[in-house]
């Protein structure tokens, strides 16, 4: 039951870091078609990490299931870092490594 | 011309306060929802759908949608996004007070460490966002 939600809280890690990759693509888009042509995909994305979130929401209480999407501050940092080509300097690294920290902490309350 | 580059430049900053309040709402209300739904997988995920409670969730989402495209046009999504988890602080409150979880303080400590180090890396990206060179 618990590398269930483990799973599904990873599923909606995965989904939500290409949704925020396509919103950004889609926010330097020039013109409606170029906007609609990342941000479409990403409510379709958005739709099924819905349904894997209810799920995850049904069994972990609110306040372990929101911080465990934690995980998503490391892979954005790695999608700004590696696809955008965004500065990640030793000062972000090390938040980086705090929210792991954290997320070890929270997963370790789990049940 | 002045006010206008002046509200320019902060408003990414009030679009992210209406998106951490939109955001914890959300969340509040899908929980409520779930607690509400009995039921497993496709039989869950239907019924779920039927609560008022995450009609209210989805009612939020357009405003969610449209205050984070208008902020990433203008900051970095390595930035933004975690300013964008502060919400965190304002969900283990609302779920202690509102929905009477009891969390254990291996939650909390953990969330004030993410929370703390999406603090740390969202400072860390100000001095190279993009607002600070011409609009493009």
């Amino acid at each position: 039951m618990i590398l269930r939600t483990i799973a599904l809280v990873f599923g909606c890690v995965l989904l939500e870091t290409s949704e925020q990759t396509l919103y950004r693509l889609g926010g330097r888009a020039s013109g409606r078609s170029g906007y609609w042509g990342y941000v479409a995909p990403a409510i379709g994305g958005h739709v099924a990490r819905m349904a894997l979130w209810y799920l995850v929401l049904k069994t972990l209480p609110l306040g372990e299931a929101v911080p465990l999407l934690g995980v998503n501050y490391v892979t954005i940092a790695l999608v700004g870092r590696f696809v955008f080509g965004e500065r990640v300097d030793g000062r972000r690294w090390l938040g980086t490594a705090l929210v792991a920290a954290g997320i070890v902490l929270v997963g370790a309350a789990l049940e | 011309m002045k006010p206008a580059s002046r509200f320019t430049a902060a408003e990414p900053y009030l679009l992210l306060a209406v998106l951490l309040c939109a955001d914890a709402g959300s969340y509040l209300c899908e929980k409520l929802a779930c607690n509400r739904t009995a039921g497993d997988g496709w039989v869950f995920l239907v019924a779920v759908t039927r609560q008022p409670w995450m009609w209210a969730a989805w009612a939020i989402g357009p405003i969610q949608l449209w205050t984070w495209t208008r902020i990433l046009g203008r900051l970095d999504l390595s930035f933004a996004y975690p300013i964008s988890g502060l919400n965190t602080l304002l969900i283990l409150p609302a779920a202690t007070l509102l929905l009477g979880e009891r969390l254990s303080w291996h939650v909390w400590t953990g969330a004030l460490l993410i929370t703390l180090g999406g603090a740390i890396i969202g400072p860390g990206a100000k001095a190279h966002h993009p607002t600070q060179t011409p609009p493009g």
